[in-house]
């Protein structure tokens, strides 16, 4: 499969109009306001690398939701917990245009190549409709949003300026239904599971773990690395790395091994 | 065909601060998480890897983790 360059569009008419009366809230950001005078260089581009890849896990998870969605429905899993989810891609594409827009406001988005069939890793085709299921919620929920929320609202707390604190503000209210979901997931899912069952979803959630662990150790090795400037994350709407870390590594305690230890999943990690 | 309006949303800037995420699809094997690399020369260098024994591809990964210095 060839490689594609990370880039979006509006269909525009009204399609866009609609979709704007969906979610108005994006339009009524203080867009165009952001003025990177005076910011060095190399920390503007920082800022477009850092927004063009939250668009593109953004835009990932909006995968990682349709995906799971889908999943839901075949295991018939209860239909208000089913319709609490539909909710979750077009959350997730509505972050995707506000943090893209981000990057445009700094100066324009930076590369990103990707395969579009490899967006995402599916659950084993193979697997009964609920393990599938479970498999990837425990991933893509119980694992990636849940730990994402604590880190997501400090990064709006320190942010100064209005446009990111405005973006920031709206992924953390929306992320926070996608944070418990997993868990309302598993609760109803593990009253049927065998523990053969549970192994399973423990070594799902154990490769989440370890993928974040593996991000986090990469961002204390650039740290001690040195050679970056971040005193103006701030002012760029990010968290320096020494906060950053400090709170992951409590967030993946409280907000991930602990309720999945304490649903009797056997995470190793 | 009708005309329509749409405009282009987000533009990317070849060379600057370049990611790959290709020959990342198999998720579990091989020497996958060194966190995404740069190929530009003007943004700050990734040479984070992972230095356990286990590794990890980009794409086990779902969240935006809002990561500094990513």
């Amino acid at each position: 499969m060839a490689a594609e360059l990370f880039e979006l569009e509006l269909y525009g008419d009204n399609v866009e109009r609609r979709y704007r009366r969906m979610r108005p809230e994006v339009e009524a950001m203080p867009w165009g306001t952001f003025d990177t005078t005076g910011l060095p260089e190399a920390a503007v581009i920082m800022a477009r690398k850092q927004w063009t890849s939250a668009a593109f896990q953004e835009h990932r998870t909006a995968v990682a939701c349709a995906a799971a969605l889908r999943a839901l429905m075949e295991c018939r899993a209860p239909l208000d917990l089913i319709a609490m989810a539909s909710r979750f891609p077009l959350d997730e594409l509505v972050h995707v245009e506000m943090t893209a827009r981000m990057a445009m406001e700094l100066g324009g988005g930076t590369e990103i190549q990707f395969e579009a069939d490899h967006m995402i890793v599916d659950a084993e085709p193979g697997l009964p409709p609920l393990l599938r299921a479970a498999d990837m919620i425990a991933r893509f929920f119980c694992v990636g949003e849940a730990v994402s929320i604590p880190l997501l609202r400090a990064t709006w707390h320190a942010a100064r300026h209005p446009l990111p604190r405005a973006v920031l503000g709206r992924i953390v209210k929306d992320e926070a239904a996608h944070g418990v979901f997993g868990f309302l997931f598993l609760d109803w899912a593990l009253e049927s599971m065998t523990e053969a069952d549970r192994r399973h979803i423990a070594v799902a959630a154990d490769r989440g773990i370890g993928a974040v662990r593996a991000l986090w150790r990469g961002i204390e090795q650039r740290r001690r690395d040195g050679g970056y400037d971040e005193s103006p994350g701030d002012a760029l709407g990010w968290l320096h790395s020494d906060a950053y870390l400090e709170l992951a590594a409590r967030s993946l305690e409280t907000q991930v091994r602990k309720p999945l230890l304490e649903r009797g999943i056997p995470i190793s990690r | 065909m009708r005309k329509r309006t749409g405009r282009k949303l987000l533009v990317a800037t070849l060379g600057v601060a370049a990611v790959s995420y290709v020959a990342c699809g198999d998720g579990a094997v091989a020497n996958l998480m060194a966190p995404p690399q740069d190929a530009g020369a003007d943004s700050a260098a990734d040479t984070a890897a992972d230095t356990t024994t286990d590794t990890f591809s980009p794409l086990d990964l779902i969240a935006n983790l809002i990561a500094p210095q990513q």
